[in-house]
């Protein structure tokens, strides 16, 4: 008697994910782009695009998973929940703002200045939404954020808000710095500053979004278990950093608050939200919703 | 679907265009215009200048000669159909809101106006990408609201992408007006008048929008830069 056929197999549902080509990202996601874990009935497609691209990407619902600023998820909350995992935070660092002339005993007062001109890497990105908490009169130009160093040096503004690699090469630049955001928020709330984060689609349902957070969990840790293989992948997206810059940038933005928020992490976000909407800086407060791995 | 007037994307209900108020369906329309309220474009590029005008305590009849778009103002609300919000695209809910705080500003509502300028705002936040016309509109919106800052940080930023763009020179003179900088304004008209009819040459789809606004800035660049300005009168 022939033995019954072994059920069929649900197909392969395909999730986009979109994340930006830096290197804490790519390590973040290293484990889940290279098969290193299993997804079960899931299959990733990876896209990369920088960080305000994503954001603006997201208001539209494109994506499934994206990374975004948190600034960003102020306009998406109704859409999209936030992951438990993958965030980056700066514990006591953060975007960093740096000008040609050296530090002025007051920068803030000294960004207040209209003759002082920031270039910034989006209005939507969570560096942005700490300027304008540290300095609302900041006289600002939008600039894609791997141009802004070289906007600053070549004179076109006084100063640039750096994020990714540029917060550790602006020295290398001849350029100063003038406030680190991270470590002035620290001083502020006595909290790590959330910048960016990972959002999944509300329409996935309960149950697919959280096989996402734990694929995603799975794969941030297997990165951590096997620092040495995610580094050498994430070098490829380390834009001008060396081995020990990348292994560095990666320390600072893949910690234990990527692996999962827990209290403190959530309760920055909270902070961040609330302080930005009692400045009058995203127009509702923001229902935070947390989809963690089962 | 395409506008049969300007070539933009249109959803596929729409009955005039976001960007040009070209009338798509019906046919009843004479000319693009035709299309109130969507005509309303019109209304609010013409609308910029007297609400600066306003706020700067100048003359509001010198240099706004747009009453042809004002003229096309909009239609009592009684007698304009709702539109149906949720079948706009993203662009067009922030171009009826940003033509919607222009009229309301014109018609001398501030509170009106003032009430739906977040929401503008807001809307233009959530486009999927903000082009030179997005930016420009969020700085007219910031003028509107008395920002001069957030004015000229969109000034700043179509500068970037477009060096020599019209619209950054515009709202760079009309934010530096606002902030009492006489020599900046100066050197922002001039630098207009320069690269004017070079600009124009390029027939960019968002100084077609804008026609008026641009003859209009134009005739008051050339007064100011004579010394015949015309705050005051």
């Amino acid at each position: 008697m022939a033995a019954e056929p072994p059920p069929p197999r649900p197909p392969l549902r395909t999730i986009h994910l979109a994340h930006s080509p830096d290197a804490d990202d790519a390590f973040m996601f290293w484990a889940l782009a290279a098969g290193k874990i299993d997804t079960g009935g899931r299959r990733y497609e990876h896209e990369l695009g920088d960080i305000e691209s994503l954001n603006r990407r997201a208001l539209q619902g494109e994506l499934e998973v994206t990374a975004v600023s948190l600034h960003a998820y102020a306009y998406l909350a109704q859409r999209y929940a936030l992951l438990a995992h993958g965030a980056s935070f700066g514990d006591r660092y953060g975007p960093r703002i740096v000008a040609r002339a050296p530090r002025p005993a007051d920068p803030r007062a000294a960004l207040a200045e209209s003759a002082v001109r920031i270039a910034v890497p989006g209005e939507l990105t969570t560096a942005f939404l700490g300027l304008k908490l540290f300095q609302p009169a900041a006289r600002y130009v939008v600039v894609p954020f791997d141009q802004i160093e070289q906007f600053v040096m070549t004179g076109r503004a006084d100063a640039g808000l750096l994020i990714h690699e540029g917060q550790l090469t602006y020295a290398d630049r001849g350029l100063h710095l003038w406030v680190d955001l991270g470590e002035w928020w620290h001083v502020e709330t006595g909290l790590p500053l959330p910048l960016g984060g990972n959002v999944v689609r509300r329409d996935l349902g309960q149950a697919l979004m959280r096989d996402i957070a734990r694929d995603l969990k799975a794969s941030i840790q297997y990165g951590l278990a096997h620092r040495a293989e995610a580094l050498a992948h994430a070098r490829g997206y380390s834009r001008g950093l060396d081995d020990a810059g990348t292994d560095r940038f990666v320390g600072m933005y893949v910690n234990d608050y990527t692996v999962d928020y827990g209290e403190t992490g959530r309760r920055a976000v909270a902070e961040l939200l609330a302080r930005a909407h009692r400045a009058g800086l995203i127009p509702a407060p923001v229902d935070l919703t947390f989809v963690a791995a089962a | 679907m395409n506008c049969h007037a300007c070539g933009a994307a249109l959803a596929a209900t729409a009955k005039f265009c976001h960007r040009c108020g070209a009338q798509v369906s019906g046919g009843q329309a004479a000319g693009w215009r035709a299309g109130l309220p969507w005509g309303v474009a019109g209304a609010a590029a013409g609308a910029l200048l007297t609400v600066l005008a306003f706020r700067l305590g100048g003359s509001a009849g010198r240099g706004t000669g747009d009453a042809g778009g004002v003229e096309d103002g909009p239609l009592p609300a009684s007698r304009i159909p709702p539109p149906d919000i949720s079948q706009m695209s993203p662009e067009e809910r922030a171009t009826r809101l940003y033509n919607r705080v222009m009229s309301l500003h014109s018609q001398g509502k501030s509170d009106s106006a003032e009430f739906f300028l977040p929401m503008a705002l807001q809307a233009y936040t959530m486009l999927p990408a903000l082009d030179v016309d997005a930016r420009y509109h969020v700085g007219v919106l910031d003028l509107t609201g008395g920002n001069a800052a957030a004015a000229l940080a969109q000034a700043d930023t179509i500068r970037r992408a477009v060096p020599t763009h019209l619209f950054g020179f515009m709202l760079r003179a009309r934010a530096l007006e606002l902030t009492h900088d006489t020599p900046g304004a100066l050197r922002a008209y001039r630098a207009f008048l320069q690269h004017e009819a070079a600009e124009r040459a390029r027939r960019r789809p968002e100084y077609a929008d804008h026609v008026q606004n641009l003859d209009s800035f134009r005739d008051q660049a050339k007064q100011v830069t004579a010394g015949k300005s015309t705050r005051g009168r």
